[in-house]
């Protein structure tokens, strides 16, 4: 599938803009899942999704062979950044509550003690490039994908992803205490 | 530490992971596609409404004399604010648009009196700014200075159609009266001025006669010969100065 979408977006690319479309059609689906890992709202994800295509139309630098690398990295980054942008609105509704000493709600607790919540805030939490890794690599993106996403070296994204699980794992264990 | 092992670490983060892989999802690809064209259209009207704002505004502002003149206030008031800004920080004007101070070495502008012609009248530097100046300090018994009459010909008549001057302020202590016999004999094609002591002490006092200054359209003094020229040396210098 994956192989199919790089030849449709390879061929786009070189006929130029008038295939924008085949190239959002080859591969919005899988950046929006990317998204999705991050945001947990799926209606938000999309959005997402299309910023990311809207901002790559804008930026004739990203368009051409690295094309597809670019997506997926902006993608990952602006599924962090909103991310950290719901952390720090958490926070800040946390502390309001605090003050008002409003008691947490049924829902507050469960998102507190959900799996794929605790997964975010660490990820949120964490230096970009490192959840990035970690992200684009959760997505099932080959070594050679990751590097190309992420401008490294194919032969250290084993190390980097390495460093970046003991990185994850040592900040959810401050946080969320060892299991 | 509980996570030494690195192929349990990664089994243990894999598995958080994977609690964010979404369940079958696809997403609406032609209504998506659609919002994609509906908000590029509309940022595409955006940009150009702005445009054309600021061409209108633009227009406007140059049409109009008032909005010109508040324009024209508004850079001044700039330029004023950075300059009192630098000199608050210590920043010196650059050193071509700083006011130079008359004196006789390179750099300086050159004193403004040359002397007095035949019939009386002053020759100043001032009335010859804008030209590029060549004065000769010389002498009617100074053998080298007579030998070097013909080379300031060659320059005046070479480079005079340019902007050229030359000006030859003769040391005779008689004045005029030594100069124009000189000139039947021996014609200079070049303005020949009758100097005094403090004319050439204003110039550095000339220790040596001949002593030439060559002085630039701002009548800055760019070079300064002391004992004869000789053909073609300051050419360049002068046609560099002449551009």
């Amino acid at each position: 599938m994956h192989a199919q979408s790089d030849a449709i977006a390879a061929e786009a690319t070189q006929v130029g803009t008038a295939d924008f479309d085949t190239v959002f059609l080859a591969h919005y689906s899988r950046v929006a899942r990317v998204v999705g890992r991050v945001v947990r709202d799926r209606g938000r994800a999309e959005e997402i999704a299309v910023d990311v295509f809207l901002k790559w139309r804008r930026h004739h630098e990203a368009q051409g062979e690295h094309a597809v690398g670019w997506l997926y990295r902006t993608a990952v980054r602006m599924g962090l950044d909103e991310l950290r942008r719901q952390a720090r609105r958490a926070r800040f509704e946390r502390l309001i509550g605090a003050v008002r000493a409003v008691p947490p709600t049924p829902e507050d607790v469960r998102t507190v003690r959900d799996e794929q919540q605790r997964v975010r805030t660490v990820l949120a939490g964490m230096r970009r490039r490192d959840a990035s890794l970690l992200l684009l690599r959760g997505d099932g993106q080959s070594y050679e994908e990751v590097a190309a996403a992420l401008g490294l070296k194919s032969t250290s994204v084993g190390t980097l992803i390495s460093r970046a699980q003991r990185a994850f794992r040592t900040e959810y264990e401050r946080r969320y205490g060892s299991h | 530490m509980a996570h030494t092992d690195p192929t349990a670490v990664d089994r243990w983060v894999d598995d958080r992971l994977a609690t964010l892989t979404p369940a079958a999802w696809q997403p609406d690809l032609p209504e998506r596609l659609a919002e994609l064209h509906r908000r590029h259209a509309q940022r595409r009207a955006h940009q150009l409404r702005w445009t054309a704002a600021a061409l209108i505004v633009t227009a406007v502002c140059v049409s109009l004399p008032v909005t010109r003149a508040i324009g024209a206030r508004c850079v001044g008031a700039c330029v004023y604010a950075t300059t009192r800004v630098g000199q608050w920080w210590g920043v010196d004007e650059p050193a071509a648009t700083a006011p130079k101070s008359v004196g006789a070495t390179l750099g300086d502008l050159a004193p403004d009196d040359l002397g007095a012609g035949a019939n009386g009248s002053a020759l100043s530097l001032a009335s010859l700014r804008g030209h590029v100046v060549v004065v000769n300090f010389w002498a009617t018994w100074c053998e080298p200075c007579r030998n070097e009459i013909p080379l300031l010909n060659a320059l005046q008549s070479s480079y005079g159609s340019q902007g050229l001057n030359v000006v030859g302020v003769s040391l005779d202590q008689q004045g005029w009266a030594a100069i124009t016999p000189f000139l039947v004999e021996q014609p200079a094609t070049f303005a020949i001025t009758s100097g005094t002591d403090d004319i050439a002490a204003a110039f550095g006092g000339v220790s040596a006669l001949p002593a030439t200054f060559i002085i630039d359209r701002d009548g800055v003094i760019a070079a300064k010969i002391l004992g004869p020229i000789r053909a073609g040396v300051h050419d360049e210098l002068i046609q560099k100065l002449l551009r």
